[in-house]
């Protein structure tokens, strides 16, 4: 199986870390409250608590990088034909060598996961975790790591433009261009899901 | 019929002088002794043993002697003996016979029929004999009867049954005479029974009677639906020209179908047969017979059928309609240099191809003839690009497809043919010509990363995104709402309210922050 296909792995496999940890984060700060009030204390309660402003631009930015890192995804993985079953050249070529099929594929992409995203958000309070939109409301977040997140949004719009590129040569192959996208995605992604991480880490030293 | 009657006299006197010596011998043996002496040869004692012979002499003296003294008991004693014989003179030979067939009496070849032999018996079971039944038929055109069936059908004598008016019937079939399908004449079929019991013959129709005739016939095949087709109503000589025609024939017979071409002196051009059997469509396709040449340019033909189904012939000359072709006088095209060029030599599916073709006409004249082109991938079969009509005269020109875009991008990395077709035959007799391309580019997109097109492209989206991001914060405003909430958590804290859960809590948080 080609490279770029199974570099895909680690980016999921990253993805679905940092959902799982992200969750128990808040489960184990839920369970050791409620070990020491000695008594029921309710998520909706806990999180009220404990959220922690982050601002309205960061928060537009953060969500906008959440959305950009699925469009580039899309784009490094699913625009050119490789191992992966599907390939939008492939499947819709008539669309896709046309004017607007770059654009179109990338805001369809986009629809997509805002339509999670709203969807996520309207769960109830007490499933505050699963909302994207307030991920960062329960971390701390200096303003370097902001700044950092924020950064993400043009670091991935690069990787889309490498990706575009790939499509834009196919069947030529470049090997710096997926370089340079993977790696900008996998910093992105990286930068993205630190916080959840870095405070899962800190819990266990 | 004698000789019997005085063999039974001398069977029943023998028995009568055994019973004597029996019982002379018990009555008479004192003792009980069952030794018989033999009777002497001249004397028959009734109360002595011994060995007795049968004296004819004396049998018949004794029934002369009974006859004379005792008329009565003679007669009585006739009666006993009497044995009527198989044979006597009351067996009648009177036999009726019959034939009849299922249905009437007109039968087509193909009709299936059954005949039926009947006799009627007069004579008793016990008197009759067995009969054997033969059939015979004299067919049309023959000369003489030939045998239906090769083994005589037999009736026994237990094998009448009594009808209303008291006969003893028997009727038989004769299943090797069910159809004349075999024959290929008509007229009266002529159809006569012989029967035998092995002394006497009868015959049915009796000599001098009228016969048994059942008369076959024929049903003469019929054409309907006569139709010339062609692609137009002046069609060149090698189109695609048919005759067509329905045959109808209910006796189901292999029918000869001949066509006949005529010019326009009503002379007949060619002919060609079919045979079809029974009914159905029938249809003459010019070419493959090769009715019509190059010569046929400019003439007018006519047509007719004529049919036989191997007894009757009849044509179709007296229908109106059989007009056709009339065949069109056209150019001889002279083609070749079938090229095309690309836009570039990478040949990629966007770009424009020019085909060409060189022609002219072999004939004098000057004609108008169309030409259209067509392109041939994998994925798109015989693609229509272009079409156009030229005058051709006797001068070589090239036509020219220019800048056309004939191919998609299911093309990419295909081999493409292209052919160019016709409205006349060329030097071939062929009215197109093909030949095979190359290989189209793989390459799909046909924009550059820094083409305006793919820039514009990736630039809407983002500000796409980017605003959507903004739009969806200042519509659910989870940074401002979290500020909110925060605030709202430090003002009560402020209150200092200890015996709220949320002052505690805030403190038991912050301390499990500091043991993270």
């Amino acid at each position: 199986m080609e490279l770029l296909a199974l570099s895909i792995v680690p980016l999921m496999a990253t993805l679905a870390g940092a959902a799982i940890l992200h969750i128990n984060n808040l489960s184990r700060v839920h369970n050791l409250v409620e070990s020491m009030k000695h008594c029921t204390v309710t998520k909706k309660d806990l999180y009220k608590e404990m959220t922690i402003p982050q601002g309205s631009n960061f928060c537009a930015l953060a969500l906008t990088g959440w959305v950009m890192l699925v469009v580039a995804m899309a784009y490094l993985y699913l625009l050119v034909p490789t191992d992966l079953p599907v390939s939008y050249m492939m499947q819709i070529p008539d669309i896709a060598s046309g004017w607007y099929g770059f654009g179109a594929y990338g805001l369809f992409v986009a629809a997509l996961a805002i339509l999670v995203i709203l969807g996520l958000d309207k769960l109830p309070e007490s499933h505050r975790e699963f909302k994207l939109t307030e991920l960062y409301s329960f971390y701390s977040l200096s303003k370097r790591k902001k700044t950092a997140i924020a950064l993400t949004v043009p670091a991935l719009g690069v990787s889309i433009i490498c990706s575009a590129y790939l499509g834009t040569i196919y069947p030529g192959r470049s090997s710096l261009a997926e370089v340079i996208g993977f790696a900008l995605l996998a910093l992105s992604l990286g930068l993205l899901v630190e916080p959840i991480y870095r405070e899962s880490w800190e819990v266990r030293k | 019929m004698i000789k019997v009657y005085l063999a039974a006299l001398v069977l029943v006197f023998a028995a009568i002088f055994s019973v004597q010596v029996v019982l002379c011998q018990t009555d008479g043996g004192q003792g009980a002794s069952l030794d018989v002496p033999p009777p002497s040869p001249s004397t028959a004692s009734s109360g002595g043993g011994g060995h007795r012979q049968i004296d004819f002499d004396k049998i018949l003296k004794a029934l002369q002697e009974g006859k004379q003294r005792k008329p009565d008991k003679f007669d009585e004693l006739k009666k006993l003996l009497y044995i009527e014989p198989f044979v006597t003179k009351d067996y009648d030979k009177n036999l009726s016979l019959g034939l009849s067939v299922s249905g009437n009496k007109t039968k087509t070849r193909n009709d299936k029929f059954i005949i039926i032999a009947s006799v009627a018996n007069p004579n008793p079971p016990e008197v009759r004999r067995v009969l054997f039944l033969s059939l015979e038929v004299l067919e049309p055109g023959e000369k003489e009867f030939r045998k239906v069936n090769s083994l005589p059908v037999m009736i026994l004598n237990n094998e009448y049954q009594e009808n209303d008016r008291g006969q003893n019937i028997s009727s038989r079939i004769f299943p090797e005479l069910t159809s004349f399908g075999n024959l290929m004449t008509v007229g009266p079929a002529v159809l006569r029974l012989y029967v035998t019991d092995g002394q006497y013959n009868w015959q049915y129709p009796l000599k001098g009677s009228e016969d048994f005739i059942l008369n076959i016939i024929n049903r003469p095949p019929s054409l309907e639906n006569i139709t010339l087709q062609t692609p137009e109503p002046r069609p060149r000589f090698k189109d695609p020209i048919i005759y067509m025609a329905n045959v109808t024939d209910e006796d189901s017979d292999l029918v000869n179908v001949t066509l006949h071409i005529l010019d326009e002196q009503g002379q007949e051009k060619r002919n060609a047969t079919q045979q079809i059997k029974g009914s159905g469509p029938i249809a003459f396709k010019a070419n493959e017979y090769g009715f019509f040449g190059e010569d046929d340019a400019g003439k007018n033909f006519t047509y007719y059928y004529s049919i036989d189904d191997g007894i009757n012939v009849s044509n179709t000359k007296n229908q109106t309609g059989q007009i056709g072709p009339c065949i069109r006088r056209g150019p001889k095209l002279y083609v070749d240099r079938l090229d095309f060029t690309a836009e570039s030599g990478s040949h990629y599916w966007w770009q424009r191809y020019t085909f060409s073709l060189r022609v002219k006409n072999l004939n004098p004249e000057k004609y108008d003839v169309g030409f259209t082109l067509y392109t041939n991938t994998k994925s798109n079969p015989l693609t229509y690009v272009d079409s156009k009509t030229v005058t051709v005269g006797a001068e070589s020109q090239v036509i020219y497809f220019n800048q056309t875009r004939p191919f998609m991008v299911t093309d990419a990395n295909e081999t493409f043919s292209y052919r160019i077709n016709y409205s006349e035959y060329d030097q071939r007799g062929m009215d197109s010509i093909e030949d095979i391309g190359v290989s189209i580019n793989p390459k799909i997109v046909p924009y550059a990363i820094f083409s305006p097109v793919i820039v514009a492209n990736l630039m809407a989206m983002f500000l796409l995104i980017l605003g959507t991001g903004l739009f969806i914060e200042r519509i659910f405003k989870r940074g401002i709402e979290a500020q909110e909430s925060s605030s709202n958590a430090s003002a009560r804290r402020k209150q200092g309210s200890s015996k709220s859960r949320g002052g505690n809590f805030r403190k038991i948080f912050a301390w499990l922050k500091r043991r993270g």
